[in-house]
């Protein structure tokens, strides 16, 4: 009897739960546990667009040696990125330069030999798809800077043919697009087809600077934009002149440029879903660049020429074009008004088109910073109040290496080197000069998020003009040197 | 003769129902018989069945003449999920699709009644099944979606009554493994499923020692020592399958299986860890014994998945290190009458995965375990019915307001489980 009931009892109780189990319930929602979003949890940390001086132009090339020191390669670093997590279109020696090096070539990056400037190498437009080191890199790389973009390319050309430069008056397509704003293997998947009028989705088939930033998802962005909208027109020599049509109007730029930013910001917003920040920088004003050199300097170099000049106020001479004319052996000869830039020209450039640039930049940016309806951190370095500071105390630093090659005889070529923030070209700088510009960025960047990226001392970065060739001596032999009028050509623009 | 001729038969369609699922720490499936199974498989000390050839096999030397015994144990697991992918990313739940897992065993033993007592069994004391509902959407989907790990023992093994109430065992452990994970590969950029891939393939076999002991110094003591030595598994035969998930229609996806091949070749080794359990038994009365088993696995040894493929841009590696684990289990038996006997067991298993590995792929976590069994016996037949719950504790991979593992295809959250077993044996004696 105790065992039937025995059996009675417990055989159910087993075989309900044989029968039933135990269930699992909903896990409670653990969000409230996790510490909001900022900027450091985007999927990429940092993107930087730009022009040639934001992919690391150097020596009137782009090649791997000066893109290890582009200034957001240097801020990358800083922030503590690497290679991986930020990307670059390396490009091997001898580099992508100039076409102006006879028909179907490519010049290299220029080098100096002792005694002058020359190309490092020439490589055939067939084989420049060769140096493109990272083409198979499946995504978009994070230094967007294009060299000859211009501010209406950043939010449209995606290709060569669609680039700003490739329409009248240049008639020029800019290749860099196709190096850098797509991906070797890839081509086809990244801007292969037109921009839509109307803002689509960011997606692979909208390639230009600006729909590749907003694919990439960057938490950051610095934008160094618009040497392109007035250098060619400077570096004319003519800018009042028929090359005026050279230069982006200053209207114009401000219209590219504010529709450029607060698209950025707002599609960063969206991509992310918290606000962007973003770093914007000044022009450098012309007097800036070794490529001008001031009249008196000039005149203390190279007075005993006895040179007349065309333009009767000039203020600045085209170093390169000089150096690459038949004047420097040709005394009592007349520097040509395409040569010099006038009182007034310079005054255009300053104020009419750099500092109206520059005003629309600040502008810009600080709207984009205080717009409720976008909410985005937005800062500017301001280049000009930066060199301002550093020229007074370093002004060799804003030397052409060349002049400096003349009025440091005594020097050894790494001396003088080491003098200089500017590469051959005399326009783009060099690795101290890149260091010098990244340093600026990362003190904004520290002020603005409150970060303490470390700057890096430009003491501790050495630039090599010859780029290793074998000159025994490296030692000064005097007089004045000499470049061909390709290499001067060279020094005034990019590849296209 | 007649019942050893069909043994291979019965190992064979074990072989084929065997599953892998995960209810123990890390991926262990420690219940390789279902009577083991009501008592909390505390059995190290009295393994009085044929599942001993896995417990201890020292207890062949104390059972009498020779026995079949088949025994299955259907797996119900439940996974459940609630967290995020990013911190900028909506709340995404997940559960795992019901599935039934069928664990074999498979035992025959004899003891001639001389001093040597012999065996052999087939069981899976490691498996891996983790099936995630809405594969295109689950969350975890990156990492895995699917994975299934499936490992069959087969052991034979002797048994020497070396002194009175004293028994030495030795086994070699035959271990085949079996391995296939599912998962998608996003586009980088949006995150939209562009890969699918799968990976299968089958280790070589492995052999390694067991070894067992039993003293019994009375008729109310029993003592126990099992060790099973780590395996290496490897795997020189897997396959790597990439399929674009929008083939025409995703030109990313696309080129990277073009680039990549559709299919690759696999290899890998993947370390199981070593066993080692210490059981004690006491007959409390003559009607109701009572077992404690302290079992001790070496998970150390299982620090990564490293998977070499044909092309070497696809190898990867997971990693686990996980660390030395115990578990505790107490079983208790009593017995109703000449026929029926009732059983109940608990366990504790302290989880040796540490929290940055908890992942889709395994979401483990210490373990509560309470089981309840019936056995009745009719002649030479002994049949057992047996049913656990494994109650897995919450495990939230976020620490200090911050995910521990922060990559973009890990998710991070809460992570929850919880199995049911039921059992059925079936032996004959003869």
């Amino acid at each position: 009897m105790k065992r039937i009931f025995s059996i009675m009892v417990i055989l159910p109780v087993l075989l309900a739960m044989l029968l039933t189990g135990c269930s699992l319930d909903d896990v409670a929602d653990p969000t409230g546990q996790v510490n909001g979003p900022v900027p450091a949890d985007a999927s990429t940390p940092y993107v930087a667009i730009g022009n040639s001086l934001t992919a690391g132009f150097m020596d009137s090339g782009l090649m791997q040696a000066g893109q290890a020191n582009s200034y957001p390669m240097i801020v990358a670093t800083q922030m503590g990125l690497d290679m991986d997590t930020f990307t670059q279109p390396w490009i091997a020696s001898p580099g992508i330069g100039t076409t102006n090096v006879g028909a179907g070539n490519v010049s290299g990056v220029l080098y100096y030999n002792g005694s002058t400037v020359l190309p490092l190498a020439v490589t055939p437009e067939a084989d420049v798809a060769g140096l493109l080191l990272a083409v198979a890199q499946p995504t978009q790389y994070h230094n967007l800077g294009v060299p000859g973009a211009f501010s209406v390319d950043l939010m449209n050309a995606y290709s060569a043919g669609s680039s700003y430069a490739a329409g009248p008056p240049f008639s020029r397509p800019n290749s860099f697009f196709e190096f850098i704003n797509r991906a070797g293997p890839l081509v086809g998947l990244y801007g292969s087809a037109a921009v839509p009028a109307a803002p689509p989705a960011p997606g692979y088939q909208t390639g230009s600077q600006f729909y590749q930033t907003i694919a990439k998802g960057p938490a950051m962005v610095t934008a160094w934009v618009g040497g392109n909208d007035f250098l060619f027109g400077a570096t004319s020599g003519d800018p009042l002149g028929p090359a005026n049509a050279l230069i982006t109007p200053a209207a114009t730029f401000a219209q590219n440029y504010g529709g450029f930013l607060n698209s950025l910001a707002g599609g960063l917003l969206q991509r992310n879903g918290f606000p962007p920040t973003i770093i914007t920088a000044t022009l450098p004003l012309v007097e800036n660049i070794p490529f001008f050199l001031d009249r008196a300097t000039f005149q203390a170099v190279f007075g005993g020429l006895s040179l007349t000049y065309a333009e009767t106020d000039a203020e600045y001479i085209l170093l390169p074009n000089f150096l690459g004319s038949d004047l420097p052996v040709t005394p009592g000869g007349e520097l040509p008004a395409n040569m010099t830039l006038s009182a007034a020209e310079r005054a255009y450039l300053d104020d009419e088109v750099i500092g109206a640039y520059n005003t629309a930049i600040a502008a810009v940016t600080a709207q984009v910073n205080g717009n409720p309806q976008i909410p985005a951190t937005a800062a500017m370095v301001d280049f000009n109040a930066w060199i301002a500071a550093e020229k007074p105390t370093n002004p060799d630093a804003f030397r052409h290496f060349l002049l400096l090659r003349i009025t440091n005889p005594g020097d050894t070529i790494a001396e003088v080197a080491a003098k200089t923030y500017f590469s051959l070209d005399g326009v783009h700088p060099n690795n101290k000069g890149y260091v010098f510009v990244a340093n600026g960025f990362i003190e904004k960047i520290n002020e603005t998020l409150g970060t303490s990226y470390a700057t890096v001392p430009t003491a501790a970065v050495t630039w090599d003009p010859t780029y290793g060739a074998p000159i025994p001596t490296k030692a000064y032999t005097g007089g004045i040197p000499r470049i061909s009028p390709e290499v001067a050509e060279a020094m005034r623009r990019s590849f296209r | 003769m007649r019942n050893s001729r069909s043994f291979p038969l019965l190992v064979a369609g074990c072989l084929m129902l065997a599953a892998g699922a995960a209810y123990g720490s890390g991926f262990s499936i420690y219940e390789a018989g279902s009577k083991a199974t009501a008592l909390g498989c505390a059995f190290t000390a009295t393994a009085d069945d044929g599942s001993a050839i896995f417990y201890n096999a020292a207890g062949l030397s104390f059972q009498t003449g020779r026995s079949v015994d088949i025994s299955a144990v259907a797996v119900l697991p439940n996974f459940k999920f609630a967290g995020q992918l990013s911190k900028t990313g909506p709340l995404e739940t997940g559960e795992s699709e019901s599935k039934t897992y069928l664990v074999p065993g498979a035992y025959y033993t004899a003891n001639p009644g001389g001093k040597l007592a012999y065996g052999i069994g087939a069981y899976a004391p490691f498996g891996l099944g983790v099936v995630w509902q809405d594969p295109e959407t689950w969350v975890g989907r990156r990492i895995s979606h699917d994975v299934q790990i499936q490992t069959v023992y087969i052991t034979p093994a002797v048994s020497y009554m070396a002194a009175d109430g004293l028994a030495l065992a030795f086994g070699l452990d035959f271990a085949h493994q079996s391995l296939e994970l599912s998962r998608f590969t996003p586009e980088p950029q949006f995150g939209e499923n562009a890969i699918s891939s799968k990976l299968d393939g089958s280790s070589d076999w492995n052999i390694t020692p067991s070894l067992g002991a039993m003293y019994r110094p009375n008729e109310k003591v029993s003592l126990g020592v099992m060790y099973h030595f780590k395996k290496t598994m490897k795997y020189t035969d897997g396959t790597a399958t990439l399929t674009p998930v929008a083939p025409g229609n995703d030109p990313w996806g696309d080129t990277v299986v073009g680039a990549l091949g559709a299919e690759n070749s696999l290899s890998s080794e993947l370390n199981l860890p070593d066993m080692l359990s210490l059981g004690i038994a006491y007959q409390f009365h003559p009607k109701f014994r009572g077992e404690f088993n302290y079992v001790r696995f070496g998970w150390s040894t299982f620090e990564s998945l490293k998977l070499a493929f044909s092309n070497p841009a696809l190898d990867q590696e997971f990693t686990f290190n996980y660390e030395n684990s115990w578990q505790i289990r107490f079983g208790f038996d009593y017995q109703l009458n000449e026929a029926w006997n009732v059983m109940a067991g608990y366990v504790h298993d302290k989880t040796p995965q540490p929290l940055k590995a908890v992942s889709p792929l395994l979401p483990d976590s210490d373990r509560n375990d309470y089981s309840l069994g019936i056995l009745w016996k009719k002649g030479q037949w002994t049949f057992n019915a047996s049913y656990m719950v494994v109650i897995g504790t919450e495990r939230t991979n976020i620490e200090g307001g911050e995910p521990v593992r922060e990559t973009t295809d890990y998710p991070f959250g809460t992570y929850s489980s919880l199995a049911n077993l039921f059992g059925l044996g079936a032996a004959y004696n003869f």
